[in-house]
């Protein structure tokens, strides 16, 4: 036997596959009103961010929604390396982002400057695929990549969601909820940012209830305005957030932060005091927040994304 | 491709393909579902600038890697479109898989590209020429990655203590994906 032969043997998918769901997804897809390369007038796109404050794994995406003619599903990738060699090897493509215009060439502009200086010019690009990649634009993008219309936007409100949804701190996965536990505090971040006419969705599940698992949830990707409830497949009791480093971490922004009224300095300082705590000193590194005037005390997110990623947004001052 | 009942060809001459390449690479399987629901739904938009003939499943490949990548960058993306089939994944009896730990272990300590490469040409049944169209590179690219990738692997092998012969993958018209022995 050779190598080959060897691996062959292994196949995990070899014999037939599945057929359930295969006539629904070409029925579905032969009556979407879209045009080829053209057409919907939304677009869901995934846009990653990052902040290093501890190790965690996992990663980030947020769900954003787009006005521009431009359709598909796609994500959005900042490039943060200084060179092209880098982003091709390592696909690090994102830090956290300090804030969301909407204008993604313009917020992964302001997201390279803080990490490396001056951002050189950049472009967007669609990956065909769910991607969106912002790069420099001396670098040379795949063949099949298009260029972004300057126009393109994205929605923070929908964004925000998508990250509320992973947020250790106080979404879904922070602790073991049920479904009916995380479909409550869904709508409640839908009232909060003021998105209307949203819907829940549960995912199939062995565990018809939600009652034995804990709860996920996720912005449905196909740009409907629905959130989507799943199970994790681990039993209740084994959902744990990564190091304890990172829920000691996470434990301290929800007492200092989340059930507290804080104006975003302060919060910014028990974010400061709470990663010190974690052992991670940011001396004067500026936390990504962003300015709320809406809000009355400050919120909190925290994502593992590989790197960790908090993310503030709250009021100049705070009105408990 | 402009009339629906090509691309309806298309789905139906591709479908199980597609849907063992995304079995290959994902953890769970009940997440394969959401990358040959989101591939699909590239090669619906797309359906006018897709390429024609056999090309048409090495296209399709490279768009699932791509949703692939996309997934193990982002977050596990879910789509209503892959509900029915996500729920038949997940509550599906496991195939009986042949299991080899000394080769799962040889595999492990490959590189991902590596084992993409080789999981290619050995499961997925392409020859050297096709992964070159799917990866988007030369096919002497191709070839010299395969080549430097099944080095790797056989002295992994070695490693465990399997000795193995090399035979290079030529194409075969009756039996594409045969090697000469």
């Amino acid at each position: 036997m050779n190598d080959l032969d060897h691996l062959r043997r292994l196949d995990p998918a070899a014999g037939p596959v599945p057929q359930g769901g295969r006539t629904e997804l070409l029925a579905a897809l032969s009556t979407t009103d879209t045009p080829p390369r053209r057409g919907r007038k939304r677009l869901v796109a995934v846009l990653t961010g990052g902040f290093v404050a501890t190790a965690a794994g996992g990663s980030i995406a947020y769900a954003v929604l787009s006005g521009q003619p431009e359709q598909t599903a796609l994500g959005i990738q900042c490039a943060v390396t200084t060179t092209q060699s880098e982003f091709d090897r390592y696909h690090e493509l994102s830090a956290s982002m300090t804030n969301i215009t909407g204008d993604p060439v313009a917020d992964c502009a302001a997201e390279y400057a803080r990490l490396n200086g001056r951002a050189p010019s950049l472009l967007g690009y669609s990956s065909g695929t769910s991607s969106i990649f912002v790069i420099p634009s001396t670098w040379t993008a795949p063949s099949d990549w298009r260029p972004l219309p300057t126009t393109f936007r994205v929605d923070a409100k929908r964004l925000e969601l998508a990250q509320r949804l992973d947020d250790l701190v106080a979404g879904p996965p922070s602790t073991c909820m049920s479904h009916d536990t995380a479909e409550e505090r869904i709508i409640s971040y839908e009232s909060e940012l003021g998105l209307t006419g949203w819907a829940t969705k549960r995912l199939p599940t062995s565990d018809a209830d939600g009652s034995t698992s804990c709860a996920y949830a996720l912005v449905d990707d196909n740009g409907s305005n629905t959130v989507l409830i799943g199970a994790h497949q681990y039993e209740k009791g084994q959902a744990t957030p990564g190091t304890p480093d990172l829920a000691h971490l996470i434990a301290e922004l929800r007492t200092q932060i989340s059930q507290r009224c804080l104006s975003l300095e302060d919060a910014q300082h028990a974010v400061r005091q709470a990663l010190g705590h974690a052992g991670v000193n940011l001396k004067d590194a500026k936390l990504p927040a962003a300015l709320d005037p809406s809000a009355r005390c400050t919120r909190v997110v925290l994502v593992p994304a590989g790197l960790t990623v908090i993310v503030l947004r709250g009021p100049q001052t705070a009105a408990p | 491709m402009t009339a629906n009942s090509d691309f309806e060809d298309l789905f139906e001459a591709h479908y199980d393909d597609l849907l063992r390449f995304a079995l290959r690479r994902v953890r769970e399987p009940a997440d394969a579902a959401d990358v040959v629901a989101e591939t699909w739904a590239v090669a619906w938009r797309r359906r006018d600038s897709m390429p024609s003939g056999d090309e048409r499943r090495l296209w399709l490949f490279g768009v699932a890697r791509r949703v692939l990548a996309n997934q193990a960058r982002g977050r596990l993306r879910r789509s209503l479109l892959a509900d029915r089939l996500r729920e038949e994944l997940a509550t599906r009896a496991q195939l009986p898989v042949e299991h080899s730990p000394h080769v799962e272990q040889a595999l492990a300590v490959l590189s991902r590209a590596d084992r993409d490469l080789l999981v290619m040409l050995a499961w997925d049944g392409l020859q050297p020429e096709d992964v070159a169209k799917v990866l988007g590179c030369s096919p002497g690219t191709a070839r010299v990655r395969i080549h430097r990738a099944r080095r790797r692997f056989r002295a992994a092998l070695d490693s465990v203590g399997f000795h193995t012969t090399y035979t290079p993958v030529i194409r075969d018209a009756r039996h594409p994906a045969q090697e000469t022995s």
